[in-house]
């Protein structure tokens, strides 16, 4: 085993995983398991002995760090071992292979979304972090095209590689409901958590102003408490509280993949509101569970979608509306069959093995 | 049909969700003048607008597909440079009115955006307020055109001669006790009471120290010592709505360290309608500008279309527009250094010309002895503003210029 490599978790030492720690999980889960590359993992400079990792992996969360599964620090003889950092560099060591993954560039392009402290701290040491890269990874073409407009990084070699999903066991869904005899009342489902950039007040807007949609469906959102926002406030001021107190809207909160897999499959359609994403795996899950996508059109997420979804504009309702009625329509007249299948067979492009295989030999081969 | 995707959305205003706009007593309030002048000349060419809050989210065939972007649409993006975004797959003109000749080069404080000569550079197209943000440029190896929103959108007609709806105003006092309250007075309806008297007007930021407030104060308060046929009206425009009697006397006590009192110096600070505005303009005589850098100065331009005669700093914008034939200058000393009141100065200095009571005083002493003595001089300068502002900023010279600069673009 040549081959060494440092990887850099952050974020994986959190105890509920969403977004870029699911992505780094995926990456970690097949580091640890490779037997072609000699990887030290670390947490800033901090190295974490492989068992940790491995508990990690196995409870896909990291609620406490034992002390006991502390390595050495990484210090200076490790300066020329390729490091790919997972996120933000968190550590002031300067090592001569240093590779990161850039998943959005949302700090910058939508910083009135964000806590000012969140901002500025994703954004203050960036452009020198990235300036001393040998190589950037990003999840999509989007962000690519926004780092090279913004930051100028001709010498810099950035390279898109397409993350994936972990989805496998569809038809076992199913075979589960339908043991069960379970009818499903139609529902339509948003995934994310309640931030503005996520956008669900275009959602629900929408609802407020054509209540007939709650008739049809319920809606079911599922994500996380976030910032500068809260529901309670959205439901209040869309006027929304009875088709809260009736359960025509209802919020779940986190919950657990496999929960959240169930829900997606037999959710009618997911909407996807976002003003900015730096790629979308809602998407791609909803595409491999054969549910249809109701989607903004914004950033990356027609990267990941193709042409197998309805489309609208995040900053317009009658767009919204819009792709909602070309959903109905499909969906009455039986041709979005063809497009969920469409949709089914392009999510299979997208793979964490793939992925893994890509950043893997990215960073080995450029440094 | 031509479409302009037009972006002027400032910080919150891109949240969709916020239905709140940036108006008047709001920072960046005169981007929202500024690009409502130029919705209004492009719709008059029948161009059709359509807002965009987020074009850098437009990025995919898919995007512009689903906002129905046709062949020949374009992005128009006004705002501060750090607010630019670029539009993919139209072509991108970026509307440009930094008032200093500098352009940082690289990110500040980690923002790339404040990196202005990268931000511009990825327009197709930099169109700016006046010659003077063009030559700045092109001193910078980066190519810029002239195209100013028209200003005259349509005719004066609506004025009010001799009345002005009542407006609350107070006087310049710094001598009162601290906890004195300004006597607020209202004038408007008795506007004629200044009849006789040789009317100057001043609308400014007193907290934006490139406008040299103090100054100008300083000296309109010795030039009316020694007569009393004068008055200068001072429209305060502030980022902070409750900015008004006691905060302006405060401020010149405080922070221009001036004692004195006059009743010839009259401020206010409530909106006024376009109607009052277009009457207040038309019943002075002199527009006082004692800036030591401007983009463009809209109000100036604003008050020559009614014949208003600047007495004025000749620098930066202004240095494109005014001369001997429409105005009197007000002398002002180049420098290079921290101190211009830019949001940027402890990065980087930028050149700015301030200017001293005694310039303000001098050229004071001359507009008064010609509109006193050589009527007509002063009626030829008036006269001389009004044709500037139609030729220089009417409709007719933004639809030759659009075509000059853009109409080639747009037809390919």
């Amino acid at each position: 085993m040549n081959n060494k490599l440092i990887f850099e978790i952050s974020p994986l030492i959190t105890d509920k995983y969403t977004g870029i720690s699911n992505v780094v999980y995926e990456l970690a889960k097949r580091f640890l398991n490779d037997t072609d590359v000699d990887v030290t993992f670390c947490n800033g400079s901090q190295i974490l002995k492989k068992a940790m990792i491995q508990s990690i992996i196995e409870h896909k969360s990291c609620k406490k760090m034992p002390s006991h599964l502390f390595g050495e620090k990484l210090n200076h003889s490790m300066v020329d071992v390729p490091i790919l950092f997972s996120n933000v560099k968190n550590t002031n060591m300067a090592f001569n292979n240093q590779f990161q993954i850039v998943y959005d560039l949302s700090p910058f392009l939508t910083p009135e979304c964000h806590h000012k402290d969140n901002v500025h701290h994703h954004t203050k040491n960036f452009e020198e972090d990235i300036q001393q890269c040998k190589g950037l990874i990003t999840i999509s073409h989007s962000v690519e095209k926004h780092l090279n407009t913004y930051f100028g990084l001709s010498h810099i070699k950035t390279s898109y590689l397409g993350i994936g999903h972990d989805i496998t066991d569809t038809e076992q869904l199913q075979t589960r409901l339908d043991s069960h005899n379970l009818a499903v009342e139609p529902y339509l489902l948003i995934l994310g958590t309640i931030e503005p950039r996520k956008n669900i007040s275009l959602v629900l807007r929408w609802l407020q102003h054509d209540k007939s949609i709650l008739e049809r469906y319920r809606l079911i959102i599922i994500g996380n408490d976030g910032w500068n926002i809260t529901f309670q406030d959205l439901i209040q001021e869309y006027g929304l509280e009875a088709d809260i107190a009736s359960g025509r809207i209802k919020r779940l909160g986190y919950i657990d993949d496999k929960q959240k897999e169930n829900i997606v499959k037999f959710a009618s359609a997911l909407i996807f509101p976002s003003f900015f994403e730096g790629f979308g795996l809602p998407l791609l899950e909803a595409m491999s569970l054969k549910t249809p996508v109701i989607s903004s059109c914004s950033s990356s997420l027609p990267e990941v979608l193709g042409e197998h979804g309805f489309y609208f504009n995040p900053e317009c309702i009658d767009s919204l509306k819009i792709a909602f009625e070309q959903f109905e329509q499909k969906n009455q007249d039986g041709s979005i069959e063809s497009m969920i299948t469409d949709a089914y067979e392009r999510s299979k492009q997208f793979s964490y093995n793939q992925f893994y295989q890509d950043v893997k030999n990215y960073v080995l081969q450029i440094s | 049909m031509t479409r302009c995707y037009l972006s002027n959305a400032i910080g919150f205003e891109k949240n969709a969700i916020i239905q709140e706009d940036i108006t008047f007593g709001k920072a960046h309030y005169s981007w929202k003048i500024i690009a409502n002048l130029y919705e209004t000349s492009l719709s008059k060419m029948g161009i059709t607008i359509k807002n965009v809050k987020r074009p850098e989210i437009f990025q995919t065939d898919i995007a512009r597909k689903t906002l129905d972007v046709q062949p020949g649409d374009f992005h128009l993006s006004i705002k501060p440079i750090e607010e630019i975004r670029y539009f993919e797959g139209i072509p991108n003109y970026f509307v440009c009115g930094w008032e200093f000749a500098e352009y940082p080069d690289h990110s500040i404080e980690g923002n790339p955006f404040y990196n202005f000569q990268n931000i511009l550079k990825k327009a197709d197209k930099i169109l700016c307020w006046t010659n003077y943000q063009a030559q700045n440029l092109q001193d910078l190896n980066i190519k810029a055109e002239v195209l100013p929103p028209a200003i005259i959108t349509d005719l004066p007609s609506a004025v009010q001669k001799d009345s002005l709806s009542p407006i609350k105003a107070w006087v310049f006092d710094t001598m009162k006790k601290p906890d004195d309250i300004d006597t607020v007075n209202i004038f408007g309806y008795n506007f004629d009471n200044y009849a006789e008297k040789i009317k100057f007007l001043a609308i400014l930021n007193p907290f934006d120290k490139r406008k040299n407030f103090g100054a100008m104060i300083e000296a309109f308060h010795a030039f009316a010592q020694d007569r009393d046929d004068v008055v200068l009206f001072v429209k305060i425009i502030s980022d902070e709505k409750r900015f008004g009697a006691i905060h302006t006397n405060e401020f010149l006590k405080t922070k221009c360290n001036i004692k004195g009192q006059s009743d010839n110096i009259i401020f206010f600070s409530d909106l006024l309608s376009s109607l009052d505005m277009n009457t207040l303009y038309s019943l002075v005589d002199f527009y006082l500008c004692s800036s030591s850098v401007e983009g463009l100065n809209l109000p100036i331009i604003e008050a020559m279309r009614f014949g208003v005669v600047p007495i004025s700093t000749w620098n930066s914008a202004m240095g494109t527009y005014l001369s001997e034939h429409i105005s009197y200058p007000i002398a002002s000393a180049k420098v290079r250094d921290a101190n211009s009141s830019n949001i940027l100065s402890s990065y980087m200095p930028f050149t700015h010309y301030p200017t001293t009571k005694a310039d303000v005083l001098e050229a004071l002493h001359a507009a008064y002895q010609d509109k006193k003595q050589s009527p007509s001089l002063y009626q030829g300068k008036s006269d001389a503003a009004v044709q500037l502002v139609h030729n220089k900023f009417g409709q007719e010279a933004f639809e030759a210029q659009f075509h000059s600069i853009i109409g080639g673009d747009l037809e390919q």
